[in-house]
């Protein structure tokens, strides 16, 4: 269950953060680098969220 | 920038009338230039061949590139939602909250429809259970719609010279 969620937020993180850095625009190298900038942010975010509604029960 | 001119408090006292002011401002490029009908109407065509199809604005537009790659995007996500068993919500779901995630997966444009019809995703008339991950797919889902809106709104602006 734990695995599932985290395929999740991976792929979720990728995805969105790959459009919102291709919408950004630049070149290939930027992109690639603005995609793993805003994936790790999100992804980040989305553990952090987890963890404290695992922790608050 | 023309709108914030256009209704600055001096604008009036610049010759032009207090009519004039309240006009709604044209659109502009991202240089600041007025855009043409032409280019409007190019704009226009692009966003609604976007919310069609995704990615086919920007195909329109000869931005094959940016189009394939942010069509991939919403792709993956629409497949990955409907791999877990998202949830397609109808615009006439009696939750409010319901009803906003049906108009974010509208975003889809006919796919939603298409998804529906042929009961490819559950909706609140699927003869089966919800699965677990229906919650989580659905967010995939919206997040997919939601992003085919942005699409529509990307090759508009770049039609109209407002993003490069």
């Amino acid at each position: 269950m734990l695995r599932d969620h985290l395929i999740q937020i991976v792929l979720y993180s990728l995805f969105a953060g790959g459009f919102f850095a291709v919408r950004r625009g630049g070149d290939r190298a930027a992109i690639y680098k603005r995609t793993a900038k805003y994936a790790g942010w999100m992804a980040g975010l989305a553990l952090a969220i987890g963890w404290l509604m695992l922790a608050t029960g | 920038m023309a709108k914030a001119e256009a209704n600055s408090p001096g604008a009036g006292a610049n010759g032009t009338s207090d009519k004039a002011a309240s006009r709604p401002a044209p659109a502009v490029s991202a240089a600041g230039a007025a855009v043409s009908g032409a280019d409007q109407l190019r704009g226009r065509k692009a966003a609604l061949f976007a919310w069609l199809i995704p990615g086919a604005g920007h195909f329109f537009l000869g931005r094959r590139g940016r189009g394939a790659a942010m069509a991939a995007c919403v792709a993956g996500c629409l497949l990955t939602g409907l791999l877990i068993d998202g949830r397609l919500y109808a615009l006439s779901e009696p939750a409010p909250l319901f009803r906003l995630g049906a108009w974010g997966e509208l975003g889809l444009g006919p796919l939603f429809f298409l998804l529906r019809l042929l009961g490819l995703a559950y909706d609140a008339h699927s003869p089966l259970a919800l699965a677990p991950t229906s919650g989580n797919g659905a967010v995939f889902l919206i997040s997919a719609g939601l992003m085919n809106y942005l699409m529509a709104l990307d090759a508009y602006d770049l039609a109209i010279g407002r993003r490069r």
